[in-house]
């Protein structure tokens, strides 16, 4: 409570003595001029004197026995006690009808006001009359802590204490007489400002403080509620807000494109944001966006979103962020952008797979990936930047990118051309060649690859082309770096598991394994006395590589039978009960001809074992039939004609017409001529990798069958029984991860567990195990 | 997994536990001992065991139509192994299980009384098909040869077994239709079984409206619904001509 100020000069000093303490009127009328000096010339003060004289008379009334006046009968029934109680109620009541006529006369001064001459005496009158309150409640304080807290303490209603007392009777006489006209002036000059206006808004900020100041708690009074404010400032404010905003728009909108409405939309909200901060109540702050979302952004929701496919059509990034943000405030308003994204990147994959697939025949694997990459990477970034990457657009993105992934002009013929051609590039990029990519950059691609793979519903087809190109770098050593080639294989780990890496990373053990054996062989045939070749075994684990037997039957040149014999015997050693077996179709070597007469130095042939083995027959005489050839080497002719056809086009052998076959004789050229001194004669055949690739399609289809057998009597081993659509389904998420079976797929191999009795048919299509 | 071609095998297989012996007398077993000797051929029947003609000549003496499912009754009661085998333990064990007196006259009877109940009792006729299965086909095989179900569906989709038709379709035509036109497999164990629920099915509702694309039934009878769906359709348009 203040405390009243101890003042110079003169002026109380002519105010009246202590008045009859028994007497309210005389008590009364004493007070009042007291009151009537804080009300309407506290700036001149008040002397302690005064001050005191007024307490003491509030304090010797209330504690009088003898009261006369206006007390009740109930005075007389009364103990000595509550005369006191009595006492004070007259002052209370007195203190009421001062009030209420000094306030009804300030509602006759505000009506010559207007706007914000309004507000200003609004305002002026509040300051003046809530400071008075305080320094009254303070001389009265006798009052209220004898009286009003009895009179409080007993439950009484509608007792206050003096200074909230003032207050109520603001409200009542005064505050229910103006607050429409004093509103109107707040609205009206809030509408000056969204026009543009300069506005003195602190006005506006004290009839919130006001407002809010009036909202008395019934249970405390020492405390407020917003409920006044709320009622009287707010609901207005909201309502001309709404209006405000609702035609503003609807005019905008008629005469300017959506583009600028949105920005003007977005700098409207700002507006509203800061406003809250300069001047209004922060109570006011939720249902202020509310509304403003509402009339700005909700009503033309429909228009935004018809906006939206001409954006993306034109790479209008900045607006869609815009939009993105507008629309992300009202309740549901992404869904139909989520839902017109994933289609538009669809169809944007899939006229870029178009574009490159003029000839699906001829597709470079990197062009194709790329193609996908390129989209990917294009919108990725637009959901990035324009759309808060949310992970609902990135969800979209995802149904999008796997839509157009699996299923586009390149996989007409069935998704597993999508995984097949990431392999094949996969291979090309770890492969030796002569593009020399930098190890980060193919780090950087490798990641790359990933990205499109996580899209890959066929996992198991790229795990079955990996595998095999895999294989076909280590056993000819063609990878570019063992480096690359791990972290590659860890990432595959990573998007899928152990099992799906298992059998790869066996195949990169078994050829270190194989260098350690290498290294040992060497030391045991430098201890042996005989002539040995310089050469290299690799011993791969036959359920981990995904190679085959050689097709034909095959002698190898005896010089090689023998090295081969003797690392068999050093392997036997080492381990016995291993059967080794050999993939003479994967062999080659190196050969030096010295025959030559054109050429003045030695020239080494690069060649297959086969080729190996027709070459070395030459050194017992120039010429042989292919008869001889075929049953010395017995290759078959498979094996053998593209063997000798290479041989015939290199021209290191000549033959009657280049002819291959039986009844052919062939000679050795000794005019053979090369510009290297290394010549590679070990090329393969296009039609064995066409025939490899359809090879491998057909594996895919036979595990696939066994993937999903094998899932199905899992699961039915742990559950015993089940119903036969609950199978498929669980079926379904269990090998979703590898390939999207079919149902009807799964029906079938359902139905050829049934006939091998591994499952049995039980009542309402149960399904039963048979261990 | 091969089962045993038993008895219990044979019960077993078709899915009801095998008859416990009887505390009837030792004197039925006996006189079933020798109604089976009686009917063995001595130059053409090993001797726990008789053949083809004999278990002809034993069908015929208890008034069994060769042409029609009645013949199935009886080689269900014996536990017929194949058509034209019938083993001494079988028809001992199989008669004994039924109670009847062991006399040519009292089976007689006891036949004519099943085949009534062939069409009104559809587990009664559910065992006696899937009897059918396990006589009809090869005993190194697993499945039936399909002109073979096809006879035997005829068989016993016509009386006395359960007729396959209702009053708008003949539904063991239009089965015989699609099988010719798309089916060249043999049929095993669960088909045959699956057509019979399929065929019952059909007869309670003729929409096969309780068929659906989720259900357990086997692909063949998916693609069934699918070919005889589409041929309705293609009717129906021709009707509206």
């Amino acid at each position: 409570m203040p405390q009243p100020r101890q003042v110079r000069g003169t002026a109380l000093n002519n105010f009246p003595s202590a008045p009859d303490k028994d007497d309210i009127d005389k008590t009364w009328d004493y007070l009042k001029s007291g009151i009537d000096r804080i009300h309407d010339n506290l700036q001149d003060g008040m002397d302690l004197k005064t001050y005191m004289g007024i307490y003491t008379a509030i304090h010797n009334f209330c504690t009088s026995q003898k009261a006369v006046g206006i007390s009740s009968p109930a005075t007389i029934s009364s103990g000595a006690h509550r005369g006191a109680h009595l006492l004070g109620e007259d002052i209370y009541k007195k203190l009421i009808e001062y009030l209420t006529n000094s306030l009804e006369e300030h509602v006759k001064a505000s009506e010559s006001h207007q706007d914000e001459a309004l507000l200003s005496y609004y305002i002026k009158e509040w300051n003046r009359y809530t400071i008075a309150a305080k320094y009254v409640h303070h001389l009265f304080r006798y009052l209220n802590r004898h009286w009003v807290k009895r009179e409080m303490d007993e439950g009484k209603k509608h007792i206050y204490d003096v200074y909230t007392l003032h207050l109520v009777e603001w409200r009542a006489v005064l505050f229910n007489k103006v607050h429409e006209k004093v509103m109107g002036a707040v609205l009206k000059l809030v509408e000056r400002q969204r026009q543009g206006e300069t506005i003195e808004y602190s006005q506006i900020k004290s009839v919130v403080e006001s407002f809010v100041s009036l909202g008395l708690d019934d249970q405390d009074s020492t405390k407020t509620t917003l409920e006044v404010y709320r009622y009287y400032f707010e609901k207005p404010f909201l309502e001309a807000t709404k209006k405000f905003y609702t035609d503003e728009s609807k005019q905008f909108v008629a005469e300017n494109s959506v583009v600028e409405y949105m920005k003007k939309a977005e700098a409207r909200l700002n507006e509203e944001e800061e406003r809250v901060k300069m001047y209004l109540h922060p109570d006011i702050a939720v249902q202020l966006k509310k509304t403003c979302n509402q009339a700005l952004i909700a009503d033309h929701s429909d228009l935004l979103r018809d906006e939206f496919q001409v954006l993306l059509d034109n790479d209008r990034e900045e607006d869609m962020a815009r939009m993105y943000s507008l629309l992300s405030r009202i309740p549901d308003g992404l869904e139909p952008l989520r839902s017109k994204f994933e289609a538009h990147v669809r169809k944007a994959g899939l006229a870029a797979v178009t574009k490159v697939a003029a000839d699906a025949e001829k597709l470079e694997p990197k062009v194709y990936v790329d193609a996908l990459l390129e989209i990917h990477t294009q919108y990725q970034g637009l959901v990035k930047r324009a759309f808060n990457d949310e992970p609902e657009f990135t969800r979209s993105l995802d149904n999008a990118c796997r839509e157009f992934v699996n299923r586009n002009d390149v996989c007409k013929a069935g998704s597993s051309k999508s995984p097949e051609l990431l392999a094949k590039y996969t291979d090309v990029l770890l492969r030796k060649s002569g593009t020399g990519i930098e190890e980060a950059e193919l780090e950087n691609t490798l990641t790359q690859i990933m990205t499109v793979f996580k899209y890959i519903e066929d996992k198991d087809v790229f795990q079955k082309f990996y595998s095999r190109m895999l294989a076909r770098r280590l056993v000819h050593s063609t990878s570019s770096s063992d480096d690359a080639e791990t972290s590659m294989i860890s990432k595959l780990k990573e998007a899928c598991g152990f099992e799906y890496t298992n059998k790869l990373q066996r195949m990169f053990q078994d050829m270190q394994i194989s260098k350690d054996l290498n290294d040992g062989f060497k030391e045991h045939t430098q201890s042996l006395d005989s002539k040995v070749l310089d050469s290299q075994y690799s011993i791969l684990g036959t359920g981990f590589w995904p190679l085959n037997p050689p097709t034909t039957t095959f002698n190898p040149p005896a010089e090689v039978a023998a090295d081969c014999e003797r690392f068999a015997r050093f392997y036997k050693n080492k381990h016995d009960g291993r059967k080794l077996s050999w993939l003479w179709q994967l062999c080659k070597g190196e050969v030096k001809a010295t025959y030559l007469r054109s050429m003045k130095s030695a020239v080494i042939f690069q060649v297959s074992a086969y080729q190996m083995a027709i070459l070395l027959l030459f050194n017992e005489k120039d010429s042989h039939t292919y008869d001889d050839i075929a049953s010395i080497t017995a290759l078959n002719s498979d094996a053998l004609d593209p063997s000798l056809g290479i041989l015939l086009k290199a021209k290191v052998l000549k033959s009657e017409g280049d002819k291959v076959g039986p009844g052919a004789v062939f000679n050795l050229n000794y005019e053979f001529k090369s510009k290297k001194l290394r010549v590679n004669l070990n090329v393969g055949m296009k039609s064995e990798t066409k025939q490899e690739e359809v090879e491998t399609n057909k594996t895919i289809e036979e595990d696939r069958k066994l993937l999903l057998q094998s899932a199905i009597v899992r699961i039915m081993k742990a559950r015993k029984q089940m119903k036969h659509q609950q199978l498929v389904s669980e079926c379904i998420n269990q090998i979703r991860a590898r390939f999207v079976p079919k149902v009807s797929d799964i029906k079938k191999c359902i139905e050829i567990l049934l006939d091998k009795e591994y499952l049995e048919r039980l009542d309402d299509d149960n399904l039963g195990y048979l261990a | 997994k091969i089962r045993t071609r038993d008895a219990t095998g044979f019960f077993e297989a078709n899915g009801y536990a095998p008859p416990q012996p009887s505390v009837a007398s030792r004197g039925n077993d006996i006189k079933l001992e020798q109604m089976f000797d009686g009917l063995r051929d001595p130059e053409e029947d090993s001797k726990d065991e008789i053949g083809t003609q004999s278990v002809m000549n034993y069908l015929t003496s208890l008034d069994v139509d060769l042409e029609s499912c009645e013949q199935f009754i009886v080689l269900e009661i014996v536990q017929a192994p194949a058509l034209g085998i019938v083993k001494k333990n079988g028809f001992v064990e199989g008669w004994k299980a039924t109670g009847v007196s062991p006399s040519v006259t009292a089976q007689k009877t006891y036949i004519k009384e099943r085949k009534a109940a062939l069409s009104r009792d559809i587990s009664y006729f559910r065992k006696v098909y899937r009897a059918a299965f396990v006589a009809g086909k090869e005993e190194n095989q697993k499945a039936l040869a399909l002109e073979v179900a096809l006879i035997f569906w005829d068989m016993l989709f016509s009386p006395p077994g359960m007729v396959w038709k209702s009053h708008n379709v003949n539904w063991l035509a239009e089965w015989k239709n699609f099988l010719a036109e798309k089916w060249t497999r043999s049929v095993n164990r669960d088909m045959w079984n699956q057509t019979l629920e399929f065929a019952i099915k059909t007869l309670s509702d003729g929409t096969l409206s309780f068929w659906s694309e989720d259900g357990a039934w086997p692909g063949v009878i998916d693609d069934f619904v699918a070919w005889w769906k589409a041929k309705q359709e293609k009717g129906g348009a021709m009707e509206t001509d």
